[in-house]
């Protein structure tokens, strides 16, 4: 008995033999499943690259309006400046005008008193000593 | 594989030659040049749609690892058993052939598990 031709030949081509029937015959089914799982990854990866991109979209948007938002602060900010700028310039200008009006009635009051000393010198009135 | 599947063809056409029929045997060596041809139909099927359908390349391409893989395997027994190794070079070449043959099939079982595992796993976006 030739253990190869008899037992060992036989049962292999066999197993072979089935092995590819069965293959074949549920290449269709199993066809669909693999395509489906092939199919659900490109699916996952586009739906990685859409959900990265509108997250790039949505960080963007929410740069620009921080950004806008900051120059709305930065202008408000500019314009108070500018007003206080503007009353501290009034109020020196008011200042500077008191100063003035100072000074003037400092000199009436000097010639006053240049007068008045006139008068009392010549009306024979000592001076009061300093 | 379009080699095998001009040997299979031609072994069906011609009948084999009479040394592979001494090492196969009379009734198998026609199922063998069968799963032969099969095996080189399946491969270049494989090839012509591995960027079209991956699904119907994957599987072609296990059919035909398993059939050709199977026959070397077959072959290089029988001529181990009949010959020992006095047509060494022939039984390591064919030897190599049948570990790449399995190194593949590992490979693309494990491609088509994967797969199959995530279209199971599938569900509809808006159904979630």
């Amino acid at each position: 008995m030739n253990l190869l031709t008899d037992v060992a030949l036989p049962v292999i081509t066999a197993t072979v033999a089935s092995g590819i029937v069965v293959g074949l015959l549920t290449l269709r089914a199993q066809r669909r499943q693999i395509n489906a799982g092939a199919s659900a990854q490109e699916a996952t990866a586009l739906d990685v690259l859409t959900g990265t991109a509108l997250k790039m979209v949505q960080d963007a948007r929410s740069e620009s309006l921080a950004a806008k938002s900051e120059a709305i602060q930065a202008r408000e900010d500019a314009t108070a400046a500018r007003r206080r700028a503007e009353a501290a310039e009034e109020r020196a200008a008011d200042a500077a005008r008191a100063a003035t009006d100072c000074a003037r009635q400092v000199m009436e009051c000097s010639a006053y008193s240049h007068t008045l000393e006139g008068l009392l010198v010549g009306a024979g009135i000592p001076l009061p000593r300093q | 594989m379009g080699a095998f599947l001009a040997l299979g063809a031609g072994w069906l056409i011609q009948g084999p030659s009479q040394a592979l029929r001494d090492l196969l045997g009379d009734p198998w060596i026609i199922l063998w040049s069968a799963i032969v041809a099969i095996g080189g139909l399946c491969g270049l099927v494989a090839s012509l749609s591995a960027h079209r359908d991956e699904g119907l390349s994957l599987l072609t391409e296990r059919i035909a690892l398993w059939s050709i893989g199977t026959y070397s395997a077959v072959y290089v027994i029988a001529m181990l058993y009949q010959r020992g190794l006095s047509i060494w070079v022939t039984e390591a070449v064919f030897t190599f052939f049948v570990i790449a043959c399995v190194w593949r099939l590992v490979q693309v079982q494990k491609r088509i598990t994967w797969n199959k595992k995530v279209g199971r796993d599938a569900r509809l976006r808006w159904a979630r």
